[in-house]
């Protein structure tokens, strides 16, 4: 009982990061925002881990720790070095408006939430509609962001926004999809690391 | 000296008239309470019902009117010479009384139709350019809307078969209503409909602008609660949706747009479009509750409306005989022209002080009573549970809460930029305080706010009897409570007379504290300038600088052209002047009305050059097809 | 609910004791500061050595003033007394608990800005409509947040009343963690998110750093002060512990959503005053922390951060309609 209102903590914490996300044009802070947010992540996984007594929740929340919060960041942070941006200035809306605009896209997922998903069914009661509103977005920083560096952290977003609706309905995927899950998105990350820098070079020479 | 001011009987004559006709008024009414009676002539039948509903609407108007006669019978003396303001004011309010008792589609259509050519003649009263315009403007879009209700009365008397109210009731489906309620929103200034109110209310002599602003947009509110609550067959719950979200909108969109202008009465007419809105929002949450058959809060909304078209009434109609004065003594309504004018006016800024709190909904008075009632109504809706209201009313929340914050700014900035202060120029400097029977007419609907705030027990008693007529239930008056919706206890409790007791009670223990134990020493000395010896009176916080830091935060709700002239061949810090010109302009009037219009002229244009040719065969041919076409018509459509 | 003498007197001596409180947390904040900053700091009962002394001094009134001037000032310090009547701290029943609406509470803050931001335009000096302007900016961002906030707490809670609200959470939380009992309608979550909400707007109605700078006294950069620049005196005096109210208000409210411990009765009380008392310590410690860490904010910045409040309390407000 306990267990499930401390994990709703955990992910109202997601919701707020992403929000707060949404609300500073800076990169460095953006980084540290998906850190905590996959801390976060884990944290819920881990109570739902205790909750549900299931082994495949522990390696995930070891996993998502190894990967989400300490690798991909830190990845983040040596090519935001290189590539000396530290503020996304071209956006298509305004910070407020985006903000609002954010806040209606988790009323609407709350809306969807509610036809689709019976409470009592997620590990939290409001899991999904956070999950649900946390892609929609993430989905929107890619939209009205113009750099290739904001549109990263967006579908990283997203990609937690996945993980969390994964994690919260099926006690839990698989351990080895996880990790391939993980693993894609690390190289990918890694990829987009390069191309940056790529361009970065190619750009500005 | 008789042959100079021979008019001044008109306007004793019928001031007296008014105040007397809206006493008989009131009187006929609460007489006949729920009697009916029909005039017969040759040509049409006139008849009358006193309904609970009814009589509220006569009590308010002729309370107002007696209010505006009142101020007139001294403002209007610079209108002497063309005393004919005077009679139509006298028809215009009686038009409006008439046409709320009236029971009839067509005594309803004839005296909406006179009401409606009566203010028009109000309107265009200067004869100026400007009114001239706003008066054209003001006859289109009524008209417009004279026609849609026309059209929703036809459709009802092709389903009844019957001229009179009566036979009405729960007769109109939902095209009727949606007819209904556009047309007579185009009256009330809801938002894509307002672009006349804005123009037409200030150009109207000042108590013809009260009398628009705190009588007749409520007409349109009176036909659209008969069409919703009467006449409805009580289905379609989204229409009261569609109601709630357009009147938050225009709540929102109206005191933006307020908060933007320079002229005093500008300001005061966008705040009606304002509280129409909370009014409209008020209305679609009741109807909401009628079809989904959520008694209590059907109530309850029905109290909000009713009590925010009382107070909105008395302080706007106030605030409008206001602005008149300061028109009337400084000849000017630009506010950035004026300043400094309580200490001229004392009395006045008082009563203005008071009429602007009670319109941005500051406790105890009046504007917050109803405030409150709405925003309980919207609460308790989204405990009734059901899934789409919730999102709107948190929606509606969101909106009204931003409203109400921002008619605190506006306000401020009215009554702060013009009352506050030094004069800015010599039109402020020439203030004296208004005459004392101009005073009284603005005291006493001032006062009622006062009153109805803080005892308003009373009041909702009366009120009660509408809602029930209205609604089949009733607000319990005491204590302020009543949302009985989750379960069977109160869910708030606003007790205005505790609170205001316990207000006074605590000032005076802090000024009886401070007068004894602080030092009582007065001096009085410059304003700090910074150590500078400011004598520049313009140097003071313009209106325009005060309202543009929350403009540019909104400034997606407006389509402003701002321009700097300076003298380019001089360097920066010498230049000797530089003027900055700041123009708002409507977006609904930018993107939707001019648009249209130029298509207009556009398809008008094409038809002109079609019909009117030489050659006399092609306009007989013309004629002769569109003879066909009615045919047709007739045959296919109307049989 | 039914009155006796026990919950008058009680719902007094909250009342006293919470509007003498009020400067020693201004004060404490200051002084952790201070400190923080390398600075020996203030006498930590500076604030009302302050307050008498300003008693004592004499009132300049502006010649441009008018009656304005004269009245502002006791009306902002009386509507955040009435607040203060209405709010509940440590004890269940305060004196006007009976009227306490959230929305009437809203409001009276409103009412308080209105007049002060009167007062500031009352002199014609441009400062003060400098203030005026800027004062309305923030309000209008933020009120609608903190009406929000107050009303998803009401929608939470199924209460209109602020004490009935506090009450609420409080049962709840008792029973669900300390009898175990299963109920769905308490949430950590939801008065978690308010509370970030609330923090949020607190800072920027109470002239706290990131959004303006309570210290300063340069014109360009007020926001508060620029509305009472005019002020001396007693006026100041007064104006001065009614912006130390306000503080107290908003740090309350914050510390009942955060760990709500009110006593029924007079038993209960020296425990439920000593946990006000350490919860409001802890709150002025982070509020001190919030304003040594950041750098004070460009004005048109604030929308941003006052945007993130409002759609936190919105989330709530969604979230907390899931119950039913």
């Amino acid at each position: 009982m306990i267990m499930e209102k401390i994990a709703e903590l955990f992910i109202i914490l997601i919701l707020v990061s992403v929000v707060l996300n949404v609300s500073s044009p800076f990169l460095k802070f953006a980084i540290k925002l998906y850190s905590f947010q996959s801390l976060m992540l884990a944290f819920y996984i881990f109570m739902g881990a205790i909750h549900f007594n299931s082994i495949n929740l522990y390696g995930s929340f070891a996993i998502t720790v190894i990967f989400k919060v300490i690798l991909i960041p830190y990845f983040l942070f040596k090519t935001l070095k290189r590539v000396k941006m530290d503020k996304e200035i071209d956006m298509y809306i305004g910070i407020p408006e985006a903000v609002v605009f954010a806040g209606s896209l988790t009323l609407l997922s709350n809306l969807i939430a509610q036809k689709i998903i019976k409470i009592g069914l997620t590990f939290g009661s409001f899991v999904f509609t956070i999950a649900l509103a946390t892609f929609l977005i993430g989905a929107m920083l890619m939209i009205t962001r113009k750099t290739l560096f904001s549109q990263i952290i967006g579908f990283l977003t997203i990609d937690n926004a996945i993980f969390l609706a994964g994690n919260s309905i099926t006690h839990g995927m698989p351990l080895l999809v996880e990790l391939g899950v993980l693993f894609d998105l690390f190289v990918s990350i890694l990829i987009l690391s390069i191309l940056i820098l790529n361009l970065r070079r190619n750009v500005a020479s | 000296m008789t042959h100079d001011k021979p008019n001044i009987i008109y306007r004793h004559f019928f001031s007296y008239l008014s105040i007397l006709s809206a006493a008989f008024f009131t009187f006929l009414s609460l007489y006949n309470y729920n009697n009916e009676f029909i005039l017969q002539s040759s040509l049409v039948d006139f008849s009358f019902k006193f309904s609970p509903f009814s009589i509220l609407f006569v009590i308010f108007i002729s309370l107002i009117s007696i209010f505006i006669s009142i101020f007139s019978v001294k403002y209007g003396e610079k209108y002497d010479k063309r005393p004919s303001l005077f009679i139509y004011a006298f028809f215009f309010i009686l038009s409006m009384v008439i046409l709320v008792i009236s029971n009839d589609m067509l005594t309803f259509l004839i005296f909406w139709e006179l009401m409606s050519i009566f203010s028009f003649l109000l309107v265009i009263y200067e004869g100026n350019e400007e009114a001239r315009k706003a008066g054209f403007l003001y006859f289109l879009m009524t008209h417009i809307g004279t026609v849609l209700i026309t059209a929703s009365f036809i459709m009802l008397y092709l389903k009844t078969s019957s001229f009179s109210f009566d036979y009405y009731k729960g007769a109109a489906g939902i095209i009727i209503l949606a007819a209904a309620i556009t047309g007579f929103s185009i009256k009330a200034g809801i938002m894509p409909f307002h672009t006349w109110l804005p123009y037409a209310h200030p150009v109207a002599p000042a108590n013809i602008s009260a009398a628009m602003s705190g009588i007749m947009v409520n007409m349109a509110i009176y036909g659209i609660l008969k069409f919703l609550f009467v006449f409805s067959s009580g289905s379609g719950s989204f229409l009261g949706i569609i109601l709630l979200i357009i009147g938050a909108l225009s709540g929102l969109f109206g005191i933006m747009y307020a908060m933007a202008q320079k002229d005093i009465k500008k300001l005061l007419a966008f705040s009606t479009i304002e509280n129409m809105g909370i009014i409209f929002m008020g209305i679609g949450l009741s109807y909401w509750a009628l079809v989904e058959n959520f008694k209590s809060l059907e109530y309850l909304a029905m109290l909000a409306v009713l009590l925010h078209i009382v107070s909105h009434g008395l302080s706007k109609s106030s605030l409008f005989m206001g602005s008149g004065l300061i028109d009337k003594y400084t000849h000017t309504r630009n506010m950035e022209k004026l300043g400094g004018l309580s200490k001229k006016m004392g009395q006045l800024s008082v009563l203005f002080l008071i009429g602007v709190m009670s319109i941005s909904a500051m406790p105890p008075l009046s504007g917050f009573l109803s405030e409150w009632y709405l925003y309980i109504s919207l609460i308790s809706s989204v405990f009734t549970g059901n899934l789409y209201m919730v999102y709107f009313s948190i929606i509606a929340i969101a909106l009204l809460s931003l409203t109400g914050a921002a008619a605190g700014a506006t306000f401020t900035k009215l009554f702060g930029i013009t009352f506050l202060g030094r004069p800015r120029t010599e039109n402020a400097e020439i203030a004296v305080e208004p005459h004392i029977i101009e005073r009284i007419g603005i005291a006493l609907p001032v006062l009622l706010c006062i009153f109805i705030g803080i005892y308003p027990y009373k009041i909702i008693a009366s009120l009660n009897a509408v809602i029930f007529y209205l609604t089949g239930g009733t607000v319990s008056p005491y204590p302020l409570s009543a949302v009985h919706i989750i379960n069977a206890r109160p869910f708030s409790l606003y007790l205005p007379a505790l609170v205001i007791i316990a207000f006074a009670a605590i000032l005076s223990i802090v000024i009886f504290y401070l007068k004894i134990y602080s030092s009582n020493k007065k001096r009085i000395f410059e304003t700090w300038a910074c150590g500078l010896d400011e004598k520049n009176l313009k140097a003071q916080y313009s209106g325009g600088g005060f309202s543009s830091s929350i403009m540019k935060v909104f400034s997606s709700f407006y389509s402003s052209v701002s321009e700097i002239n300076f003298e380019k061949d001089v360097k920066k810090y010498f230049r000797s002047k530089s003027v900055y010109t700041e123009e708002i302009n409507d977006i609904f009037e930018k993107y939707i009305y001019i648009p249209i219009e130029k298509l207009y002229l556009k398809v008008s244009e094409i038809f002109n050059k079609m019909v009117n040719s030489e050659n006399i065969n092609i306009s007989l041919g013309y004629l002769f097809l569109s003879l066909i076409t009615c045919f047709i018509l007739y045959i296919f459509i109307i049989k | 609910m039914n009155y006796n003498a026990e919950h008058l007197a009680l719902g007094c001596i909250q009342f006293f004791i919470i509007v003498l409180l009020a400067p020693f947390f201004a004060g404490f904040i200051h002084k952790l500061k201070q400190r923080a900053r390398g600075q020996k700091g203030i006498n930590i009962l500076q604030f009302y050595i302050n307050f008498n002394k300003l008693l004592k001094k004499e009132v300049v009134l502006s010649k441009d003033a008018t009656l304005i001037s004269s009245l502002a000032p006791y009306i902002v310090f009386v509507s955040y007394l009435l607040i203060l009547l209405m709010l509940p701290a440590f004890y269940r029943y305060s004196l006007l608990g009976v009227s306490s609406d959230v929305i009437l509470i809203a409001y009276s803050l409103a009412l308080a800005t209105f007049f002060m931001t009167l007062y500031a335009m009352d002199q014609g000096s441009a400062f003060g409509g400098l203030g005026a302007s800027r004062e309305w900016f923030l309000t209008v961002l933020s009120e609608p947040s903190l009406i929000f906030i107050f009303i998803s707490l009401a929608i939470y809670t199924k209460q209109g009343r602020i004490t009935d609200i506090f009450y609420f959470i409080q049962n709840g939380a008792e029973n669900a963690f300390l009898s175990g009992a299963h109920s769905s309608s308490v949430s950590i979550a939801i008065p978690f998110l308010l509370f970030i909400s609330l923090f949020i707007v607190s800072i920027s109605e109470n002239a706290r750093i990131p959004i303006d700078n309570p210290e300063t006294h340069l014109e360009l950069t007020m926001f508060h002060e620029a509305n009472i620049l005019e002020a001396s005196g007693k006026h100041l005096g007064i104006y001065e512990y009614g912006s130390y109210l306000k503080l107290t208000i908003f740090l309350t409210i914050m510390s009942l959503i955060l760990f709500p411990y009110m006593a029924v009765n007079i038993y209960q009380v020296p425990l439920a005053l000593t946990t006000y008392f350490i919860k409001m310590i802890i709150l002025c410690g982070l509020i001190a922390g919030v304003e040594i860490v950041n750098p004070k904010m460009r004005v048109f910045r604030a929308p941003n951060v006052l945007s993130v409040s409002f759609i936190l309390s919105l989330i709530a407000m969604i979230l907390s309609i899931r119950g039913f």
